[in-house]
């Protein structure tokens, strides 16, 4: 991100701004850790209503961990 | 704005080649060990022995609990080791037991299709057969058997091979799905297992099993 805008007095500011780590995971990836709160992290849960296996959700859950993690190692943008 | 996913497609391919994203835990060790019975017991008439992870040979008579067990025996040895390999891989408490005993049990489902086979015309008149060459040391001459009954041997036995790569196939899914393992090292535990597994379940039937039969 690179610019930030008040919606009141329309000022700008310019630099480089760093996403959440959340907002940089893909869209899918963010549709699951929708689920995985909505569910209160309840892996069962979500294996039932994505009509897939335990296993299968965990394993997609520890994806999404060493992807968040990768990107707190090394993140793409960072404050100037 | 995101979505929620969308449920994964529950294709018969996904069934076949990699149904553990569909199911794992306890219906897949329920469903396994009620097929591994099956698979017993339908085993029995004819006389098919899986005596090992990875064989089948059809042989001697024997009562119907030594069937069922040797089914039994070959899934304990496979997932007990992967277990083990699992837990050096992934440390404890990263992944649930019940998973990998689950799918592996479920694994073994292919080789119902065997014992199926085993009941075509002809195969136990060959096997008989054969059986007799080798007995008599004349191992490497042909059966005197009808030609039909030879076609039906090989279309049986080159069955047999494919239900064994099958069964390989989703024993590596199971293993790989239920410990969450990846790349050579995963692949290399999973082959030191299989044949660490093959070798455990021929001593437990051979050592163990046989001899609790009751000489006749």
């Amino acid at each position: 991100m690179t610019r930030l805008q008040c919606d009141h007095c329309k000022t700008e500011i310019g630099g480089h701004y760093p996403l959440p780590a959340l907002a940089r995971l893909s869209t899918e990836d963010q549709a699951f850790i929708l689920q995985f709160v909505e569910t209160s992290g309840s892996l069962k849960e979500m294996a039932k209503r994505l009509g897939i296996s335990y296993p299968t959700v965990r394993n997609r859950l520890n994806e999404i961990i060493e992807t968040l993690q990768t990107e707190t190692d090394s993140p793409k943008e960072t404050d100037d | 704005m995101t979505d929620n996913p969308p449920p994964k497609k529950k294709s018969i391919g996904t069934w076949l080649w990699n149904p553990f994203t569909l199911l794992a835990g306890a219906p897949a060790l329920t469903a396994g060990v009620i097929i591994l019975l099956i698979t017993g017991a339908l085993a029995a008439p004819t006389r098919t022995h899986l005596d090992g992870v990875l064989d089948t040979h059809i042989g001697f008579d024997a009562p119907i609990w030594v069937f069922l067990s040797e089914g039994i025996i070959n899934w304990l040895c496979l997932a007990i080791v992967l277990w083990i390999a699992g837990l050096l891989l992934k440390g404890p408490g990263k992944f649930r037991a019940l998973d990998l005993f689950g799918t592996q049990a479920l694994a073994r489902w292919p080789f119902l299709l065997t014992t199926l086979v085993c009941y075509l015309p002809g195969i136990r008149e060959v096997t008989t057969a054969l059986n007799k060459l080798a007995v008599t040391g004349k191992i490497g001459q042909m059966p005197e058997v009808e030609s039909a009954h030879m076609i039906a041997f090989s279309i049986a036995t080159i069955g047999m091979i494919l239900v064994t790569i099958w069964f390989v196939a989703l024993a590596w899914k199971s293993f790989r799905i239920s410990c969450d393992v990846r790349g050579g090292k995963a692949i290399a535990a999973f082959v030191i297992g299989i044949l660490l597994a093959e070798a455990l379940s021929k001593f437990a039937i051979m050592k163990g099993l046989a001899s609790l039969i009751p000489e006749s």
